[in-house]
């Protein structure tokens, strides 16, 4: 069974790299937009999937790492690689924050607390003139990398590649750790897990601190991709397309959240005919999600794998 | 010094009363039965001690340290653990996982060293499983040690919920209806271990019954609940002949 692992993963991991060849300008950029997203998405299995907490307001942490990372390479002159480190850190200082809701309410409640925090965010920097460039918006440096610049969106992949990489064998190790296991714990039964010991508020505030950073570092280098960032793109909108990418991918496996990813980058470029049809598209196609295939695309991708296998697939 | 201190507790919910002026003492090492009708509020009373409740008044006094300032988790890891009257169990996860994440608390290390699965990290996996193992075995769960909790009959789920408690090296150990559900059979091996638990271990034991075969047979003393208030408290000899305990079962005859 670990061979098989150890197989698929290698697969996956040749293909992820053979992807972008051939594909051209555009096609190098969707490739680097799936990666970002799919960071996106893996910080939302930590929250939603191991820690049963709701967010519509992911954006908000988004922001903060994109404009955190820009703000400290242009004005503080640090370099990119310390730029996204401090763009994902500054998002999960606040992901502690929006954590303190979440230990007092739950469900609907918890969403309405963190789309406020979001829009919160997003009103903020979009006033804050002097710093943010507010309706202007901000000029982003390219990525760089030992000085080199990296112009390409080809070579910036790879480099986005290897960060999803590390973020997800993070998420792995988080998973079988103990602190992972208590939230998953809290998760099956509050009641029963503090009876055994294990604090709720700590637990709900390391998930939001971990899924924020890791979102927080995707906005940075979304920022980074694009050059210039205004505060429209983190609307309420993206939110939900988080929350929906994540949700489709599949909130318990980090080959989920690379196909969620990929499913939120290329859904539009492949509807591009449909024009306002596309919502309704989007909103049907969660909707049937939800109802026969609540654990994601991946599940289907699972399921043909095990076929004739154990009925119990291991997390 | 008794090991647990109630004095006048008190608790309502929404103008019922379900708990009016309780007091009693537990002493060390010994295995109290909590018995009276439905509605009693003989679980409440548990969920006081183990603070999933706040009382309304009175005091609960472990060890000698006020335990209504705490939390729940804070007062497990003191070591007063439970069983639910419905089971709560992590069913999504084996037998195994559920015992041990009955005493992971106990493994810690820094969040970053998790993160990055450090080797201080995977030692305390290894070291948390091994624990883990043991009390499957003292439980004679290893042959379900890899099932899934939900996929056993109901008597083994009550043992597993009992070996997760175990795991905490608890001082006292809070059972509620531990043989609820079980024939003549399974609730004479209940006693018996509950027994075995307070001989060999040394461990206080204070436990909700409604078979009276377990009650009298396992406990040293009684406390008799009826509509939250304590009505009668003694050996069990002296319950059986109590006429109070006697009028709140049987009614005014």
């Amino acid at each position: 069974m670990n061979l098989t692992r150890t197989i698929v993963a290698v697969l996956i991991l040749a293909l992820l790299v053979a992807l972008p060849f051939g594909l051209g300008q555009y096609g190098y950029y969707l490739m680097a937009i799936v990666m970002i997203y799919a960071m996106v998405a893996l910080s939302l299995n930590v929250l939603i999937g191991m820690g049963g907490q709701i967010s519509i307001g992911h954006a908000g942490f988004w922001a903060l790492g994109a404009y955190g990372s820009a703000l400290i390479v242009t004005k503080l002159g640090f370099p990119f690689f310390l730029g996204v480190l401090a763009g994902g850190l500054i998002a999960a200082a606040f992901g502690a924050l929006v954590a303190l809701p979440a230990l007092r309410v739950q469900g609907h409640y918890l969403a309405i607390a963190t789309l406020g925090f979001a829009l919160f965010v997003q009103q903020v920097l979009f006033e804050w003139e002097s710093l943010t460039g507010g309706r202007q918006g901000l000029f982003v440096p390219r990525p760089s990398l030992f000085g080199f610049e990296l112009r390409d969106d080809f070579a910036y992949y790879y480099l986005l590649l290897a960060i999803f990489l590390l973020l997800a064998w993070i998420t792995g190790n988080f998973a079988r750790s103990h602190s992972g296991r208590s939230l998953m714990a809290l998760k099956m039964s509050s009641v029963a897990a503090e009876c055994c010991g294990i604090a709720r508020p700590k637990h709900i505030i390391i998930a939001f601190t971990i899924s924020a950073f890791f979102t927080g570092v995707s906005g940075a280098l979304y920022g980074h991709l694009l050059g210039h960032l205004s505060t429209e793109t983190f609307s309420l909108a993206i939110s939900l397309s988080f929350l929906t990418m994540a949700v489709i991918g599949g909130l318990h496996s980090r080959a989920g959240a690379l196909l969620g990813g990929a499913y939120l980058a290329l859904a539009p470029e492949l509807m591009r005919e449909f024009k306002d049809v596309q919502m309704v598209i989007y909103g049907v196609t969660l909707i049937l999600c939800v109802q026969f295939l609540p654990r994601g695309l991946i599940s289907v991708v699972e399921r043909v794998w095990t076929i004739g296998t154990t009925p119990h697939a291991t997390r | 010094m008794p090991l647990v201190e109630i004095a006048n507790l008190s608790l309502s919910f929404a103008g019922l009363r379900a708990l009016s002026n309780v007091s009693f003492a537990v002493e060390t090492g010994e295995i109290i039965g909590l018995i009276g009708p439905n509605g009693a509020g003989k679980s409440t009373l548990l969920n006081c001690i183990s603070r999933i409740y706040m009382p309304d008044h009175g005091t609960i006094r472990f060890q000698d340290r006020d335990l209504n300032s705490r939390t729940a988790s804070e007062v497990a890891a003191e070591g007063i653990r439970r069983t639910f009257q419905n089971l709560e169990l992590f069913r999504e996860a084996t037998v195994r996982e559920n015992v041990a994440l009955g005493l992971i608390y106990r493994y810690r290390t820094s969040l970053l060293a998790e993160l990055f699965a450090l080797p201080s990290a995977r030692d305390n996996q290894r070291g948390a499983l091994k624990e883990a193992d043991q009390i499957v075995a003292e439980m004679g769960l290893s042959e379900w040690a890899n099932v899934l909790v939900a996929e056993l009959p109901y008597g083994s789920q009550k043992l597993v919920e009992l070996a997760r408690a175990m795991a905490g090296h608890p001082k006292l150990l809070l059972l509620d209806e531990p043989a609820a559900g079980m024939n003549r059979e399974e609730s004479r091996r209940v006693a018996e271990t509950v027994r075995r638990l307070r001989d060999h271990k040394g461990i206080t034991v204070l436990l909700i019954e409604h078979d009276m075969r377990v009650v009298m047979t396992v406990c040293d003393r009684i406390v008799v609940l009826d509509h939250g208030e304590k009505i009668a408290e003694g050996t069990p000899a002296e319950i059986r002949r109590s006429p109070a305990v006697v009028k709140a079962y049987l009614g005014d005859a």
